[in-house]
C-alpha cells in the first residue's frame, strides 16, 4: 500500500520494557510495554493504531518521540537512525516529528498566552525574531483561528479551540509526520468531527504522515489507510482500512469490532453482540504463546506453546494468529472465565 | 411517552448556578416522565444539562448550584420538598446510581466485600455475616469470577471493567425502583463496555427497574434505551422512541449529531460537522439556542425561543420547523427500512 511512497518513519522490533522495582530498589519483574513492534509510515500517510488501556499503544507514540527510552530496536525518522540520538540530532528528531496529546492542557502552560506558547516553538525552531509574529499569524490561521486568539489564555478557548492550539504548536517547527495520541477522545462529538476534518486537511495541505492513536475504531476508519491493532504490546494485526474492516482475520480484532455499539438500533438488534470475557492478562507476566489465547474461541495447543509471527496474509495484510479466519466468533458462546 | 404507571414525573425543573460570571442556566424547564422497567437514555454534550438535571433529581446538587423551580415526583412523592433525612433513605433504599469512574464510588481503602455488604447491612438490615454472604452472591450475579477471593481484595486490584461491574451490584444490592447511570461506560474499553451494558439490561430486566442512562454517546444509547431525550444547552430539545430519533430526527441538531459520527460501516467521506460551539448558558435565550450554528433557521428562530411540542405520538421537538404529525399517518422512514 505505501511501498511507492516515499518512507518517513520506519520502527523496527521496538521493544519498551520497564523494569518493576521492589524493596531497596531491586528489580523484581519486568513489564513488557511493547514487545517487539515493527510499523512504517509513508509521507501523507496515516497509521491508525487501535488497542485497548494498556495495549502499549501510548507508550509506543512515547517511545518514538524518545520521551521514554526504547529498550531494543531500531527507529529511522526521514532516513536518519534516531534510536539513541542525542543532542542536535534528537533536536532534528524534533523538527521533523511532533506529538499531538489528549488533552492540550497538558502541553499548554495556563499561564503563557496562545501566541506566546507558539513562538516558544518558533524559538526551538531558529525563527528569527522578525519573523515570528508573521509565522504566528500564519499557524493560528492554518488551524483555523482567527489572529486575536493570540493574545487569549488557554483557559478562554473551548475544548476544541485547544486542541487546534495544540495543533497549531505541534506544526510550528515545521514537521513532516505528527504523532497523535486520542487527540480526538476529550472533545465533545460536536466538535470532535471539526478536528478530524482539520487533520485530514492539514495532511492535504501540508503532506503530513500521522501516526494516529486512538481506542474508537470508528474514528480511525474515518482517518486512516492502515490500521494496527495492538494487544498486549503487540501488533496482531495490520491492514489496509477497507480490508481491515471489512475481511478482520485475527479473532482480537473481530471481537473489538463486534464490542463497538452502532448509532443505530437496528444495526444493533441485526448483528450479534461478540462478548470478549476475561481481563487482558498483565503485561508484566503474559501468558506462553500467543497473548491473546486465554480469551480465543479457537485456541489450541499450538497456540498456547509458540509465539505467533505476524505473517502476511495479503498484500499489506498482516496477522499474528496461527489460525487465521473469519468469522471465528460466530458461534457466540461465551469462552474464558469472567 | 410512558403510558403505565411512571416511576419517576420531571416537571418543569429548572437548575441554575450562580457564579462571579453570572448565572449559569444549567437546565431550563427540564420535562419528562419515566415508566416502571423502562431503559430512557440522555444524550448531550458537555454543558447540555444531562448530568446536572440528573443530580437534581436524586437531590445532589452542591451549592451554589439549585433547583429554581419545577416538581420531580418519584412514584408520586415530590423529592425537592422532602426532608434530609428521607431522601437519605429514599436514596439509598430506592435509587441506585452509577457513574463514569468506578474509583469515585468506591472507597480505595476498604475491601469489596466491605463496600458491598455495608450497603445490605444499612438499607437491608442484615447482619455481618449475611451480609457477607449475600455480598458473594451479588458478585457473582455482575459475573465476577471468584467472587469468594474478590471479597477480600481492594479496588485497584480489579480492572475498570470489574470495579464497574461491582458498583452495579452495590446499586441493585437494595433491590432500587430506579438506577440513574451517568456515562457508566465511558471510562471503559469497548469490550469491557459491551459486558458491562448488556449485564446492566439483564439485570434490570429481570426486577423491572427503570434506569436513566446518560451519556455523550449516541451509539451507547442505540445500544440500551428504548426511549431518548436529546439535550442542548440545558433543555430538551427532541425526545421519542430510539428507533423513531434515530431514524428520523426532527431536531436540525439531533440530526446533525448523528451526520457527524464517524462509522463503521458504509462509505468513508468528509464528516459533516457541527459549525461554532454551544452557547453561552449564562444568557437569556434570545430564541433557539441552537439557531447560530442551524442549517435550516430562519429569522423566526432568532428572535421566539420553540416550545417543547409534541409532534406525533411519543415525540416531542422543540424546533419551529417540526411540525406536528396527524396522528392518522405513519411514519413512513421508520417502516422503509
Amino acid at each position: 500500500m505505501s511501498v511507492a511512497r516515499e518512507q518517513v518513519l520506519e520502527v523496527r522490533d521496538l521493544k519498551v520494557h520497564f523494569p518493576i522495582r521492589g524493596s531497596f530498589g531491586r528489580t523484581t519483574g519486568i513489564v513488557r510495554a511493547v514487545d517487539g513492534v515493527s510499523i512504517e509510515l509513508g509521507r501523507g500517510e496515516t497509521l491508525g493504531i487501535a488497542g485497548e488501556s494498556g495495549c502499549g499503544k501510548s507508550t509506543l507514540a512515547r517511545a518514538m518521540l524518545r520521551i521514554v527510552e526504547p529498550t531494543a530496536g531500531r527507529i529511522v525518522v526521514g532516513g536518519e537512525d534516531v534510536t539513541a540520538a542525542r543532542g542536535p540530532a534528537l533536536r532534528h528528531l524534533l523538527k521533523v516529528m511532533q506529538m499531538v496529546f489528549q488533552d492540550p492542557n497538558d502541553s499548554l502552560n495556563p499561564r503563557v498566552k496562545v501566541g506566546a506558547a507558539i513562538e516558544e516553538a518558533l524559538i526551538v525552531a531558529h525563527v528569527a525574531p522578525q519573523d515570528r509574529p508573521h509565522r504566528v499569524q500564519e499557524i493560528l490561521r492554518t488551524v483555523g483561528l482567527p489572529y486575536a486568539f493570540a493574545r487569549r489564555y488557554p483557559h478562554e478557548l473551548s475544548g476544541g479551540q485547544r486542541q487546534r492550539v495544540g495543533i497549531a504548536r505541534a506544526l510550528a517547527v515545521g514537521p513532516q509526520l505528527l504523532v497523535c495520541d486520542e487527540p480526538v477522545s476529550a472533545l465533545d462529538v460536536s466538535v470532535r468531527a471539526q478536528i478530524i476534518n482539520l487533520f485530514q486537511d492539514l495532511q492535504d495541505q501540508l503532506g503530513l504522515g500521522y501516526v494516529f492513536i486512538s481506542h474508537d475504531l470508528a474514528v480511525l476508519r474515518q482517518m486512516s489507510h492502515r490500521v494496527a491493532v495492538m494487544y498486549l504490546g503487540r501488533v496482531v494485526e495490520q491492514a489496509p482500512n477497507q480490508v481491515l474492516y471489512a475481511q478482520p482475520l485475527h479473532p482480537y480484532t473481530q471481537a473489538l469490532l463486534g464490542s463497538v455499539p452502532l448509532p443505530s438500533p437496528k444495526a444493533n438488534r441485526a448483528r450479534q453482540r461478540i462478548h470478549l470475557v476475561g481481563e487482558v492478562p498483565s503485561p508484566s507476566s503474559p501468558p506462553p504463546g500467543c497473548p491473546f489465547h486465554p480469551r480465543c474461541p479457537i485456541a489450541q495447543d499450538v497456540c498456547r506453546n509458540e509465539v505467533p509471527p505476524l505473517r502476511v496474509i495479503a498484500s499489506g495484510h498482516h496477522v499474528a494468529c496461527h489460525f487465521a479466519q473469519a468469522n471465528v466468533w460466530a458461534g457466540g458462546e461465551r469462552v474464558g472465565q469472567a | 411517552m410512558c403510558a403505565i404507571e411512571p416511576v419517576l414525573q420531571v416537571q418543569g425543573v429548572s437548575i441554575e448556578i450562580p457564579t462571579r460570571h453570572g448565572t449559569v442556566h444549567a437546565a431550563r424547564d427540564v420535562d419528562f416522565a419515566l415508566g416502571r422497567g423502562e431503559r430512557l437514555g440522555i444524550v448531550g454534550e458537555s454543558g447540555s444539562g444531562k448530568t446536572i438535571t440528573a443530580l437534581g433529581i436524586m437531590r445532589l446538587l452542591l451549592p451554589p448550584a439549585h433547583v429554581t423551580s419545577g416538581r420531580i415526583l418519584f412514584e408520586g412523592r415530590d423529592v425537592t420538598t422532602m426532608h434530609p433525612k428521607d431522601v437519605n433513605r429514599w436514596r439509598g433504599n430506592e435509587v441506585g446510581m452509577i457513574f463514569q469512574d468506578p474509583l469515585t464510588s468506591l472507597n480505595p481503602f476498604l475491601r469489596i466485600g466491605i463496600q458491598v455488604a455495608e450497603v445490605l447491612e444499612i438499607h437491608r438490615g442484615l447482619s455481618r455475616a449475611q451480609a457477607m454472604a449475600e455480598a458473594e452472591q451479588l458478585l457473582r450475579r455482575v459475573q465476577i469470577s471468584d467472587a469468594r477471593r474478590r471479597l477480600s481484595e481492594y479496588p485497584h486490584q480489579l480492572s475498570g471493567g470489574m470495579r464497574q461491574r461491582v458498583v452495579i451490584a452495590i446499586a441493585m444490592a437494595t433491590r432500587p425502583k430506579m438506577i440513574i447511570a451517568d456515562e457508566p461506560t465511558t471510562a471503559l474499553d469497548v469490550t469491557a463496555q459491551a459486558n458491562v451494558l448488556d449485564l446492566l439490561r439483564d439485570l434490570t430486566e429481570a426486577e423491572r427497574t427503570s434506569v436513566v442512562l446518560i451519556t455523550h454517546d449516541l451509539s451507547v444509547i442505540a445500544d440500551f434505551c428504548e426511549r431518548v431525550l436529546v439535550m442542548y444547552a440545558g433543555r430538551i430539545v427532541e425526545e421519542g422512541s430510539v428507533d423513531e430519533v434515530i431514524s428520523e430526527p426532527r431536531h436540525p441538531y439531533t440530526q446533525a449529531l448523528l451526520n457527524s459520527i464517524p462509522r463503521l460501516q458504509g462509505a468513508v467521506g468528509r464528516l459533516p460537522s457541527i459549525p461554532g460551539a454551544p452557547p453561552d448558558l449564562t444568557r437569556e435565550l434570545q430564541g433557539c439556542p441552537f439557531a447560530p450554528r442551524c442549517p435550516v433557521a430562519y429569522d423566526r428562530c432568532r428572535t421566539e425561543v420553540p416550545e417543547l411540542l409534541e409532534i406525533g405520538p411519543g415525540r416531542r421537538a422543540a424546533c419551529h420547523l417540526a411540525q406536528p404529525i396527524p396522528s392518522n399517518i405513519t411514519l413512513e422512514g421508520d417502516l422503509a427500512e
